[in-house]
């Protein structure tokens, strides 16, 4: 399967990330051969294989859902403080 | 040049430490000292931290002095690969994106060191975000292979790597997704253990694929890697995916009326190896792999033979297609997991625009490196709509193949043996242009990520002067036999004795 630059540049728009026209270009080349290699995949059969996510044999298991309380200061990590919030661009009437 | 060393290993230290012959603080201060003389030629270190540290000895040193029996390990001065949160240190993941995050609380296994009052010195280079296998990617500078400087010491856990190779000091943590603590142990001539998936809690680790990250153990001897484990495994509530103690362990050994215990990796140290079959899988003895490899991997199946251990050559098909796999389902998982740097909660942020859109784009844009922002891309492109079903699901069926050979083959075979890394250590800058040969190092350990289970690197010999890595692969809950046949063969051999001179 190969990639076109279109792709590239929607891939882009759905991960969120900005970068140079230059940058761009060079990702489409290399994608293009990474994929291709990955292509190697579809010599083996894999009609009747169920697709494995985890690698566990054994089941997990989850803790009860109880509320702690937590030192941890979320404005010491905050690029940007506002009274008592996280501040950001304005998301409304822009 | 290099030669035999006479650095204590870490369970030596810490006895000496018990006993009263060595104190913690006069360890941790000539550990100082040796950092300080060869860091600027390794590089293996992000942040050290000496005042934790003293403070650390010290309190050992009081214990012993109150007639206190230590805790296993107590005293010995480790270095954590800078993915795991320390409280009162920044957690860079060698990322521009997290230069300035101080970390918010201790990971599971950073509570686990602290208990024991192991000596964490300091936080180690490595690729960012733990994607390379190099330590090239790093945002802030290479680290150096100790073994030649011109070399790359492997990766993501290349600073861990690195230190203990170089001699800085005997423990060190890592993480492994695909190899990335492995291959540097390779490359850096020290012991590497990627444990099954689960037995080592993630919780405090920075996510890059969840369903293949774990934390291990780097050290000198695999005597050493069994105590490091001790302390390090163990089931957490806060990660739903660790598994609970007595899997795999007292489920067979022990009655369900009696409460769990936790596997001691040491207990099946010196047990004898005669009768061990070991499987050597072709796929791994061909073309792409160097000779001076080969060559070393041969000597070490002769010494196994002489052990009274028998070994053949038997196919895994699987291993052509673990690095297409690996590399579409890490990718996804990873694009998926970084999609929490934003901007907005921690982390770089430009902080001049007008929308929310271009603040996250800057954030992400920039505060990325070309590898993460490769894989982001690469991992969104397999799960999106029209490819998913081509690439990752596919990947996911591939997984389940490896899976099921692996399965086969330990029913035929006790351990499967191959080199660690295709190559002997690479230069600087050799593969840093070429995405898909960096990816390519990865090819005779990605597979035991892909099926969870343990898998250890020991060094076993040395070609043109840099060291050679061997593989063993278990299944799933074999540590503390991986452990053992690699502690045999070192109590007969002395390649993990050797350090490098300049």
């Amino acid at each position: 399967m190969s990639i076109e630059q279109k792709d590239v540049e929607k891939v882009l728009k759905l991960s969120e990330l900005n970068v140079s026209d230059e940058e761009k270009k060079e990702l489409h080349g290399q994608m293009s051969r990474i994929l291709g290699y990955m292509d190697k995949i579809n010599e083996l059969d894999l009609k009747n294989v169920e697709p494995t996510s985890y690698s566990n044999t054994v089941p997990t298991f989850l803790r009860k859902d109880e509320v702690k309380k937590t030192s941890i200061s979320l404005q010491t990590n905050a690029p940007h403080w506002e009274g008592n919030a996280f501040g950001v661009p304005s998301i409304l009437g822009t | 040049m290099r030669k035999t060393t006479t650095i204590k290993t870490a369970i030596e230290s810490h006895r000496a430490i018990q006993n009263g012959e060595l104190t913690a603080v006069s360890l941790a201060e000539e550990t100082f000292k040796t950092i300080d003389s060869s860091d600027q030629s390794i590089k293996g270190f992000l942040s050290l931290m000496k005042e934790q540290a003293l403070e650390t000895a010290q309190a050992v040193d009081d214990k012993v002095k109150n007639g206190e029996t230590l805790p296993t390990l107590a005293g010995v001065p480790i270095a954590i690969k800078d993915n795991m949160n320390v409280l009162g240190t920044k957690t860079t993941c060698g990322s521009n994106y997290l230069k300035n995050f101080e970390s918010p609380y201790d990971a599971t296994v950073i509570t686990k060191l602290k208990q024991n009052k192991l000596v964490m010195v300091g936080k180690t280079n490595m690729d960012e975000f733990a994607m390379g296998s190099s330590t090239e990617n790093s945002a802030f500078f290479p680290t150096k292979n100790p073994w030649d400087l011109t070399r790359a010491p492997g990766g993501s856990s290349g600073g861990s790597a690195a230190v203990v190779g170089a001699g800085q000091l005997p423990l060190s943590l890592g993480s492994d997704t695909g190899g990335s603590i492995r291959q540097p142990a390779s490359f850096c001539g020290v012991c590497g253990l990627k444990p099954t998936y689960g037995r080592v809690s993630r919780y405090g680790l920075v996510a890059f694929a969840s369903s293949l990250d774990q934390i291990g153990p780097f050290t000198r001897t695999a005597e050493d890697a069994a105590h490091l484990m001790n302390v390090i495994s163990g089931h957490d509530p806060m990660d739903a995916t660790s598994l609970q103690d007595h899997v795999g362990f007292a489920s067979t050994k022990q009655k369900s009326s009696s409460p769990p215990k936790v596997e001691d990796f040491t207990s099946n140290l010196n047990n004898d190896i005669n009768g061990l079959k070991i499987g050597v899988p072709k796929e791994l003895l061909g073309d792409a792999i160097d000779s001076g490899v080969k060559e070393k991997i041969q000597d070490m199946l002769s010494w196994f033979k002489k052990q009274g251990a028998t070994w053949e050559e038997m196919s895994i098909d699987s291993f052509n297609y673990a690095i297409p796999a690996y590399y579409i389902l890490a990718p996804a998982e990873a694009s998926s997991n970084l999609a929490r740097y934003d901007g907005v909660r921690y982390g770089h942020r430009e902080g001049n625009e007008t929308s929310l859109r271009d603040m996250y784009k800057n954030a992400r844009g920039n505060g990325f490196g070309a590898e993460v922002k490769r894989r982001i891309v690469l991992g969104t492109y397999v799960l999106s709509s029209g490819y998913y079903d081509a690439y990752y699901i596919k990947a996911q069926k591939v997984r389940t193949v490896i899976k099921r050979e692996f399965e086969e083959s330990f029913a035929r075979y006790d351990i499967i043996l191959t080199p660690t890394s295709p190559t002997l250590p690479f230069k600087l800058g050799e593969n840093v242009d070429d995405p898909l040969a960096m990816y390519l190092s990865d090819i005779a350990t990605a597979s035991a990520n892909l099926a969870g289970c343990p898998a250890l690197s020991i060094p076993c010999g040395f070609s043109n002067g840099l060291p050679v890595g061997a593989q063993f692969i278990g299944p799933d809950f074999s540590e503390s036999k991986l452990l053992n046949i690699a502690h045999i063969y070192q109590q007969s051999t002395g390649f993990h004795k050797e350090t490098p001179v300049r």
